[in-house]
């Protein structure tokens, strides 16, 4: 009896306990709410922080950090990336682009008050060069000098229209250059200021950091000092390291107001009163047919790649990336100088397709097609979409094998050429579409391809002009004709460009979505 | 593993299971648990035969919660997933199948030869064994299924190196305590050969116990094999295989159905044939012999 008694106890116990904590008031409940809450807010997003020193940062959260915590002497407006703004400065290059000159505009001033000088230009920029460190090779080949306090030159050799593009990253920000050499700051790879700066910062943006645990969180509180164009609304910035199917619950429920790591089918799945802030991302994935016909004979045949490229329904494969995403009109995507419109990208046509394929002797072929099982581009699974691409090339009579690989084992095969077909992506380096020249024939990704400068002289003498034009105008034609051009004839089918979903609770407002630093916690208003 | 107490007496084996099975399967569990692994290995049968839908044919809506017309739901490329778990049995249990009896063999025969010469060759294939037993066996085989590349062969090949040294083990543990019995000597003195001697008077002694052992392993071999295919490393898309079809749930959680079915599926099979192989040990023990 006793026995029984105590059960009965401990259950009634337990059932008092969990009421008890349904009803404890959540924190949110407790606020009278006054007006928009400005005082904080919170972003959740799965980390990839190795560092917050500029000159060593390139990593997607990083860059939302480190964009807060300091300007860079060129900037982009919100989500448009095909056109730099003056930040720091403003600047004009000669004909060649192989000279630019920055003048600082106004005085803007470091966190701790001094004044932000051509100084503090040179060493910054030349700090991330010299360290060797991963955003490095941004500003290759490029001289900095001080004209004078407000002025600074810098050459290059070779022509460089990404320049100012280049300029406008995170990892080109300014620091103040007093505070890092105090700190142990040079510009060669003796700098110690990583620590230094990992846990201060030392910069003239909108924020300065209060804590950060590169496995958890970054706290960013508003930078007093600030005098820049911006007017950031939020006094305290957390981000926290967060899984995305936490983050979606979080957002729900409102313990976070922004959540930047959930896949289109989880965006399709959100509760109703979350909003979410849909753009395609600069993300491309795309499938080639090796040109080396000692690689695949069929493969090699410019008259079977036309075949695939009309086999592949590619609307369907659109339907796997989930919302926000759109088909890639051209291996530049949208948001890009020079990217193609909606009406020319590739097109469906199994007709022609099958029929091609016949013609050519690739019908009743097995073609292996290798891809990274382990990675999934902007959310999208490499693994889902070829096994689509699969079923639709075997609609058109071409039999694919899937030869699927863990990223660090494909990627050799990818880089020494050697896939046979391949569905890989390609994420871009700095917001110019210069990037994308590394397609064409003779070019870093083109030779994955097989493809070599002598199989296409036409598209490789539009490669080279693409280096060397600085007239927007002109470049935006140069490079359309140059993607029209890829698509007739180069062995990249640029299939998905996946959309970037950013879920926010309506009481955050303008929430952009910029390929470079992500979110511009700064830009960020309340409603 | 290293029980080298039971060792069982000179009596013929499949007369052993017959006299085993009516009192032991009556155990609940163990009944519940054979019918289950039978319901599996019927399915594995007969599954091509009576799936609704070609696993592989992607002409459903994609995403759909588990209905009438799709019992399971169906999957991120639109295909019917409870046509993908029922033509997955095959799949993860002929290979789990196929994988035990190969490190049995394969095991046995190491350990009965290590068992039976002694010395030098018992030194050197212990050591063997040794050396892959000091390995993680995940880890052992995760490394060797990436070095031979993705396909299932290749997953069963790696499962098989790191799954044999426990039959090898347990096997040369009962030849050691056999080989010394009377009924082995008698045997030699009759003028048995090495091999006339291993094949009638030991093999028989130490099948019974190898083959519960085998039964216990079937379940550990299916998750083995189901967690390299999970991490790539083992069915190559699009085969139904439960582990490949877990690890494209994972990023479709908020579609619960498509992870839940083949997980149910692994955690079914992992459990009756566990169950299963205790049974029997059970009923082969014979201190849990009951009067």
């Amino acid at each position: 009896m006793f026995r029984r008694s105590l059960a009965v106890f401990s259950a009634l116990a337990v059932a008092a306990f969990t009421f008890a904590g349904c009803a404890q008031p959540t924190p949110e409940e407790t606020t009278t709410p006054e007006g928009p809450n400005t005082e904080q807010i919170v972003i959740d997003t799965t980390f990839d922080i190795a560092t917050i020193d500029p000159g060593r940062e390139y990593e997607p959260t990083g860059q939302i950090v480190v964009k807060a915590l300091y300007d860079t002497l060129l900037s982009f407006a919100d989500d448009d990336t095909t056109k730099v703004v003056p930040d720091l400065a403003g600047y004009v290059a000669n004909d060649d682009l192989t000279e630019y000159t920055f003048s600082l505009v106004g005085e803007r001033l470091f966190s701790d008050g001094t004044p932000l000088t051509a100084d503090d230009v040179v060493f910054s920029l030349n700090r991330m060069i010299g360290m060797k460190g991963n955003p490095s090779f941004l500003l290759d080949g490029v001289t900095i000098e001080k004209v004078d306090d407000q002025t600074i030159k810098m050459t290059t050799e070779e022509p460089s229209p990404a320049l100012p593009a280049v300029l406008a990253t995170p990892s080109a920000g300014i620091l103040n250059s007093k505070v890092v050499k105090e700190n142990g700051g040079t510009t060669d790879e003796t700098d110690g200021a990583e620590k230094y700066l990992n846990a201060n910062s030392a910069g003239s943006g909108p924020y300065v950091l209060e804590s950060l645990d590169v496995a958890s969180s970054a706290v960013l509180v508003k930078n007093e000092k600030y005098n820049g164009p911006q007017d950031p609304t939020y006094d305290k910035v957390i981000l926290r390291n967060v899984e995305p199917a936490t983050q979606k619950m979080n957002v729900e429920r409102g313990d976070a107001q922004i959540a930047m790591g959930l896949s289109g089918d989880q965006v399709a799945a959100l509760d109703k009163t979350v909003n979410v802030a849909s753009t395609p991302s600069a993300t491309v994935v795309f499938l080639f047919l090796n040109q080396n016909p000692e690689i695949n004979e069929w493969t090699a045949k410019p008259e079977c790649v036309a075949a695939v490229k009309k086999a592949l329904d590619y609307d369907s494969l659109l339907e796997l990336a989930g919302l926000g995403a759109s088909q890639a009109t051209g291996v530049i995507p949208s948001g890009f100088l020079g990217a193609l419109p909606k009406e020319e990208a590739l097109k469906f046509d199994l007709a022609a397709g099958t029929k091609g394929a016949e013609d050519c002797g690739m019908a009743g072929q097995t073609i292996k097609l290798g891809f990274p099982n382990d990675i999934d581009p902007a959310g999208t699974s490499l693994t889902t979409v070829a096994q689509r691409v699969q079923q639709q090339l075997a609609t058109a009579g071409i039999v694919v094998e899937l030869a699927p690989a863990p990223f660090a084992t494909e990627i050799d095969a990818y880089r020494d050429g050697k896939a046979h077909m391949g569905l890989w992506y390609w994420n871009p380096d700095y917001m110019d579409p210069a990037n994308y020249l590394a397609f064409g024939p003779g070019q870093k990704v083109g030779l994955r391809a097989g493809w070599t400068a002598e199989m296409n002289a036409p598209i490789g003498e539009k490669v080279a002009a693409g280096y060397t034009t600085g007239d927007l105008d002109a470049r935006k034609t140069l490079f359309e004709e140059w993607g029209r051009a890829m698509n007739a004839e180069s062995p990249f089918i640029p299939l998905i460009q996946p959309g970037s979903n950013v879920a926010h609770q309506a009481s955050v407002t303008n929430v952009y979505y910029n390929p470079t630093w992500l979110i511009n916690v700064a830009g960020l208003g309340a409603a | 593993m290293s029980d080298t107490g039971t060792v069982i007496p000179r009596v013929s084996f499949t007369r052993r299971i017959w006299r085993a099975i009516p009192r032991e399967i009556r155990m609940p569990v163990g009944m519940i648990a054979a019918l289950i692994a039978l319901g599996w290995i019927i399915i594995c049968i007969i599954g091509p035969s009576i799936i609704p839908y070609d696993p592989l044919t992607q002409d459903l809506p994609r995403l759909q919660p588990p209905s009438a017309q799709t019992w399971f739901g169906t999957d991120e490329l639109g295909r019917d997933l409870f046509s993908r778990v029922i033509a997955g049995a095959r799949v993860t249990i002929s290979l789990a199948l196929l994988l035990v009896i190969a490190s049995m063999i394969i095991g046995s025969l190491i350990g009965i030869i290590a068992g039976f010469f002694g010395r030098w060759v018992d030194e050197v294939l212990m050591r063997m064994t040794d050396i892959v037993l000091a390995f993680p066996t995940v880890i052992l085989a995760m490394v060797t299924a990436a070095a031979l590349g993705a396909s299932l062969f290749n997953a069963v090949l790696a499962a098989l190196i790191v799954s044999w040294p426990p039959y090898a083990r347990v096997v040369r543990s009962m030849v050691l305590s056999l080989r010394g019995a009377d009924f082995v000597a008698s045997g030699r003195l009759l003028g048995f050969s090495p091999l006339k001697s291993m094949r009638l008077d030991i093999l028989p002694n130490v099948g019974g116990p190898t083959l519960v052992m085998a039964s216990l392993d079937i379940g550990n071999a299916a998750l083995l094999l189901s967690g390299l295919s999970y991490l790539g490393l083992g069915a190559k898309p699009p085969t139904p295989e439960w582990g490949s079809m877990i690890s494209a749930a994972v990023n479709h959680y908020d579609s619960w159905w498509l992870g839940w079915f083949p997980g149910l599926a692994i955690c079914t099979v992992v459990i009756s044939f566990n169950f299963l192989g205790d049974a029997l040990r059970d009923a082969f023990d014979p201190e849990e012999v009951r009067v």
